[in-house]
Formats: structure tokens, sequence, C-alpha cells
């Protein structure tokens, strides 16, 4: 009869290997790698919801169509709120480079402000239709805006002009949406250092 | 003489009407941010317990554009949209802090039966197999041995 030492290898592996097995779930929760970079995804897409076509030369009254998205990687379900605002080539846009404390949004005041609720590991796209309607000047060689038709909401813009461009050959205007994030701690929102921008023509028939 | 008066007339009563429908208006504002802050308050603790939020998170968008409406009618000075907006956001949240702790309640409960039988279970499992195969080995030694012996 052979001596059972000769299977000792055969028994440990078959041990080590059932062990394991057993072992699995426990092994596959305690052996995660720690999540280390914590942060927001703020995009813009065209009408075909691709990264092209974006409204460029803009036409008073007509509908344009564009899709905003935000991914939520910072480890919780978040508050976000979006400050639509409009700017000309003369005013200063948003920062978002360096350091998120040492962001700053724009001075400008915000046309329309909403909120978006993200789960931790989501994406959430809002579709975005707007129109500007607008009068060209040509006393004073300037676009002078009435308002803007955001998702059926019409946002006072009498203040709002946009002048000729003569380097560029154009009226040229932005439209951005700055991303605020609310702190609980604050109470309150904070500028999250992002913000995605939309360059206009806009055209106007003399 | 009579018309100066009834427009004068007209004017403070038309203010007081339009001050007091502002102050109606951020107070209706104001209670329906505050059920939003609870109502996400609530849904970031479902969440941490490990529930599905997706539907909170709907109700609080819904709810959330509806607050959007509400703060624009009010900047354009109509306030009776901007009550009626906001009365319409804290309809929608209502029952919404106790549908969260319910979930809250459900997923830690269940993250506790997932740790216990992931967790505890699959190390205890562990040290038990190789408990039982020791004594197994050990068992089949002996009883080898002895027959060696016999024979």
């Amino acid at each position: 009869m052979r001596n059972l030492d000769e299977y000792r290898a055969i028994f440990l592996v078959v041990v080590a290997v059932a062990a394991l097995l057993v072992a699995s779930p426990a092994l596959s929760r305690l052996l995660v790698y720690p999540r280390t970079e914590f942060f927001t995804e703020l995009w813009i897409l065209g009408p075909s919801h691709k990264a092209e076509n974006y409204p460029y030369n803009v036409t008073r009254n007509q509908n344009y169509a564009v899709f905003l998205g935000i991914g939520n990687r910072l480890g919780y379900c978040a508050y976000y709120m979006v400050k639509v605002k409009f700017r000309n080539q003369s005013q200063e846009a948003p920062t978002s480079f360096g350091p998120v404390e040492n962001r700053s949004p724009s001075s400008l005041p915000s046309l329309f402000n909403f909120s978006v609720f993200v789960a931790d590991e989501q994406i959430l796209e809002t579709p975005l239709t707007f129109s500007f309607d607008y009068v060209y000047n040509e006393s004073t060689s300037s676009v002078n805006f009435s308002g803007l038709k955001l998702n059926g909401n019409w946002l006072n813009m009498t203040d709002y002009t946009v002048s000729w461009d003569s380097e560029k050959n154009e009226f040229r205007g932005f439209l951005f949406f700055e991303l605020w994030l609310y702190n609980a701690s604050a109470g309150d929102f904070q500028y999250h250092g992002r913000f995605v921008s939309l360059r206009f023509n806009m055209t106007a028939s003399v | 003489m009579i018309i100066w008066l009834s427009a004068t007339f007209f004017l403070i009563t038309s203010e007081r009407v339009s001050a007091t429908s502002s102050a109606e208006s951020l107070t209706a504002i104001n209670a329906a941010e505050n059920d939003i802050i609870q109502c996400y308050t609530a849904a970031k603790n479902a969440e941490k317990a490990g529930a599905n939020i997706t539907d909170l998170l709907i109700t609080l968008n819904e709810a959330g554009t509806l607050l959007s409406k509400a703060h624009l009618a009010h900047s354009e000075g109509d306030f009776d949209s901007a009550i009626e907006f906001a009365n319409q956001c804290k309809t929608k949240l209502e029952g919404f802090v106790d549908s969260a702790e319910d979930k809250e309640k459900t997923a830690s409960h269940a993250q506790y039966v997932d740790f216990m039988v992931n967790i505890v279970g699959s190390i205890v499992g562990t040290v038990l197999v190789i408990l039982c195969s020791s004594t197994l080995w050990f068992f089949l030694k002996k009883r080898m041995e002895k027959t060696e012996m016999v024979t």
C-alpha cells in the first residue's frame, strides 16, 4: 500500500484551491483598489449627439439644439446647479484651469439656473433648445439682444449687446454653462471650476 | 381731485399687493428649496447605504425643474406663477423623505446580510475548510499508521 505522504502535495493543492474558492467573495470585496480621483465631467454635444455641427452662425429666432452632459465621479450623489450666462468678446470668461479652489466663475449675472441631481458613477444629459431674439443696430454697428428662449423659457437679455469684431469679422457672442456644486457644510452652491461654452456669430441682415 | 385720489389709492394698494406677493413668493420658494435640500440629503444617505436611488433622482430632477421655473417667474415679477411652481415643487416631494428612508433601511439590511454572508461567511468557511482538511489529513494518517502496524 502506498504511503499517504506521497499524496501530501495533491492534498495541499486541493485544500488551497477549495479555500481560495470559499474565500473569493471576501477577497473580491477586500482586494479592491480604492478610488483616488474624485471629479465631475462636463461636456456639450451638437444636435446629432456628437462633438460636431455645433451651432455657430446664428440667425434671429432660429431654434438650435445641443446636449449638455454631466458625469458624476465624486463618490456621492451630487446636487449641481448649471448657471446659463452670455458674454460678448470683451467680457471675461470664467476660469477652468489650475487648482479648483483658484478657479473663478464669470462675474456676469446668470440668465437662468437649473439644478441637476446625478448619482455617483452616473451621467445625465440634458437636451437644450434655444433661440436668440436680437436686432442689428446699424448706427452703433452692434447687435442688441432682447431675449433668449431656452427650453421654452423666455429669458430677458435687454442689456446685452455684441459689437462688431473687425479682426474676426463677426458679431461674436458666447453662451456658456457654469457648473456649481452644492456644499452641504456651507449650505450653499460653490463654483465647481468647470464650464462649457458655445461661440456664435450673430448674423444680421442689413 | 377724485381722479387724483383714486390714482394715488390705486398706486399705494397695488404696490402693497405687489410687495406682499413678492414676499409670499420668496417664502414659497425658500420653503421649496429647503424641501429639496432635505430630500437631497435623504437620497444621499440612501445611496451611501447602497440603495438604488434612480427613481428618487428622477423625482428630485423634476422638482428642481419646477424650482428653477419658480425662480425665473419671481425674477420676472410673476409672483403668482412663482408661488404656483414652488407649491408644485413641494407637492412633487411629498413622501419623498419617507421613501428615501425606507430605501436606506432596506439597503442597510441588505448590506448587513451581504457582509455576513460574503465577508464573515466566506472567512469562516475558509477557516473551516482548512481545519476540516487538517483534521481529515491527521485522521487518515493515523488510520494508515494503524493499518501498517497491524500488517
